[in-house]
């Protein structure tokens, strides 16, 4: 049950998937609010005897997060990709129509523009309708590992 | 459970992720499969893996919020069926109602703020030390 750290990697095994069994497997996107509690901060707190700030007093905004999760019960495979970020949403939520639903549907895929570097990674997929290395390929590194390499590129790009 | 048109489930789906505006708690749940009807519901000849082309169909979308069953009453559990041609217009729009609803995630504009204050501030970073080392 691998969690991707990257979008790319879940939509290119997802796609994978699909077209191995596109009958069966189906895509759950679900978008969880949970109470935000600094459990980190308090722990941080006591390890590093600092004076934990008094914010506890204003109750936090909730925080959210969104799963993307490809499941086929046939095969049992199960791919997931977690995001907390928003500008994420509408690009995925694009992608889960203009890739996979269409390979769901048995359309071909269309290239969509704004979606170019996806689609060299999608196309060689066409090839192999194979499910079973969606398994051995398993990224299981956290998310948050992503979110920071994210983070590093977008510095990058603005300091040049 | 009824299949919506279009416009009834985004309006229902709206409505979904605004009962969940303000609450500390909750899920919903979104789910997208190949429609092949009734008579295909016992998938009982699963080993086939066929390289032959699809037939086109349509897709089941589902929505819901995910109450247990001591709350059925007041479960919401909407779904709608997309035609192969209408998968595009469906999908924008689709993403705008999530995108919309799902307000509890990280906007981006407010992280990008924070970084360049820390930037203008802190003055810290590894391209700026280097910049340094550099003069």
């Amino acid at each position: 049950m691998p969690t991707y750290a990257k979008s790319e990697d879940w939509l290119l095994q997802s796609s994978l998937l699909l077209e191995a069994r596109p009958e069966t497997t189906r895509i759950t996107t679900r978008y969880t609010i949970r109470p935000n509690i600094r459990r980190t901060k308090k722990s941080a707190a006591d390890n590093t005897t600092t004076t934990p700030a008094p914010a506890s007093k204003t109750p936090l905004p909730p925080r959210g997060d969104l799963e993307l999760k490809t499941y086929d019960p046939v095969s049992g495979v199960v791919l997931k990709y977690r995001t907390v970020k928003l500008a994420e949403v509408g690009r995925l939520m694009q992608l889960l129509g203009s890739h996979l639903a269409r390979t769901q549907a048995g359309v071909p895929v269309r290239e969509v523009g704004g979606d170019d570097e996806l689609l060299p990674d999608a196309t060689p997929a066409e090839g192999s309708g194979v499910a079973t290395p969606v398994v051995g390929a398993v990224g299981d590194k956290p998310a948050a590992g992503a979110a920071g390499g994210g983070g590093k590129g977008k510095k990058k790009k603005g300091k040049r | 459970m009824a299949v919506l048109s279009q416009d009834e489930f985004f309006a229902k789906l709206t409505d979904l992720f605004r009962s969940h505006e303000g609450k500390d708690h909750g899920e919903i749940f979104l789910t997208q499969k190949r429609f092949t009807g009734n008579n295909t519901s016992s998938p009982s000849a699963p080993a086939a893996i066929t390289s032959e082309p699809l037939e086109p169909a349509p897709i089941l979308i589902r929505a819901t919020d995910g109450q247990s069953k001591e709350d059925r009453a007041s479960k919401v559990k909407i779904s709608t069926l997309v035609q192969p041609d209408d998968l595009d217009i469906f999908y924008t729009r689709y993403a705008e109602v999530c995108r919309s609803g799902m307000t509890t995630l990280k906007p981006r504009d407010r992280t990008k703020r924070k970084k360049n204050k820390k930037k203008k501030v802190g003055g810290g970073g590894a391209g700026q030390t280097s910049m340094r080392a550099v003069e």
